[in-house]
């Protein structure tokens, strides 16, 4: 696990497989004894399909009916990188919490693994929940990290136009 | 006076393109705009993204107005894997 300076924040990209596991690993590497509360999220690679993205909607559409073998994840890896870090300052903000991770997988996934883990820890419960939330939802709006599934004769690219910063009046 | 840019291109729009990069000689005023524009007479099947694209200038966000130097690197950023959508809240 890679940390930045502070050493109470893990953001990380990856393309090996991420188990279960990382959520007693990622709490156990950012818990100190103060902390009461421990939320996590773990984001899974799944066999129904989402949303195509714009001007993907005719090849959704031949695919349409059939499961998802398996999903591919590509990223702007250092803007992807800076993008997690400023979440991470905008939670400290926002909500007090300073000891957040977000490891991302990229490459192909085969369905049913993770594809993301967010874990917050801090003092008391409303504020971990509140960095969970926070960081899954802008990780996925924000960050350059795209998404396709793959099925037996062709891909289909997800999502939606990115979101450039935090929304405003948050 | 001309400057040169990288262009990078991720996903549906590197597949488009058949590219990752592609190197462009702009003038000197030129901005994020004026990439696309330039972009797109090369690789014009990538013309119908541009209501969903979002740019980024040396690895931030940054607007189609956004001025340009030479040397900088321009990301095209095609729609991402959460995204805006209205639905967002209910995603997985």
């Amino acid at each position: 696990m890679t940390r930045d300076g502070d050493g109470r924040r893990i953001l990380q990209l990856r393309e090996t497989p991420i188990t279960t596991t990382i959520l007693a690993e990622l709490t156990n590497a950012l818990a100190v004894p103060e902390d009461g509360a421990v939320v996590g999220f773990l984001g899974r690679t799944r066999s129904t399909p989402g949303s195509p993205a714009p001007g993907q909607e005719a090849e959704a559409a031949r695919h349409e009916g059939r499961a998802v073998e398996s999903l591919e994840y590509e990223a702007h890896e250092p803007m992807a990188l800076a993008t997690l870090s400023a979440i991470a300052d905008e939670i400290q903000a926002r909500f007090g919490v300073d000891r957040v991770a977000i490891v991302h997988r990229t490459g192909e996934v085969p369905l049913g693994e993770v594809s993301i883990a967010v874990v917050a820890v801090a003092p008391h419960r409303d504020a971990a929940f509140h960095a969970a939330r926070y960081a899954i939802d802008e990780t996925k709006a924000r960050a350059p990290i795209w998404k396709a599934e793959r099925f037996a004769d062709g891909h289909v690219w997800i999502g939606h136009q990115a979101r450039t910063g935090p929304e405003e009046g948050q | 006076v001309a400057i040169r840019v990288r262009v990078r291109l991720f996903a549906i729009q590197r597949e488009l393109a058949g590219t990752r990069e592609v190197s462009l000689e702009l003038p000197d005023d030129a901005d994020v705009e004026a990439a696309w524009v330039a972009l797109v007479a090369r690789h014009p099947v990538l013309a119908p993204g541009r209501p969903s694209v979002r740019f980024a200038r040396n690895g931030e966000y940054a607007e189609a107005t956004t001025g340009l130097s030479d040397g900088d690197e321009v990301a095209m950023i095609p729609p991402v894997s959460g995204g805006a959508g209205v639905e967002s809240g209910a995603r997985a």
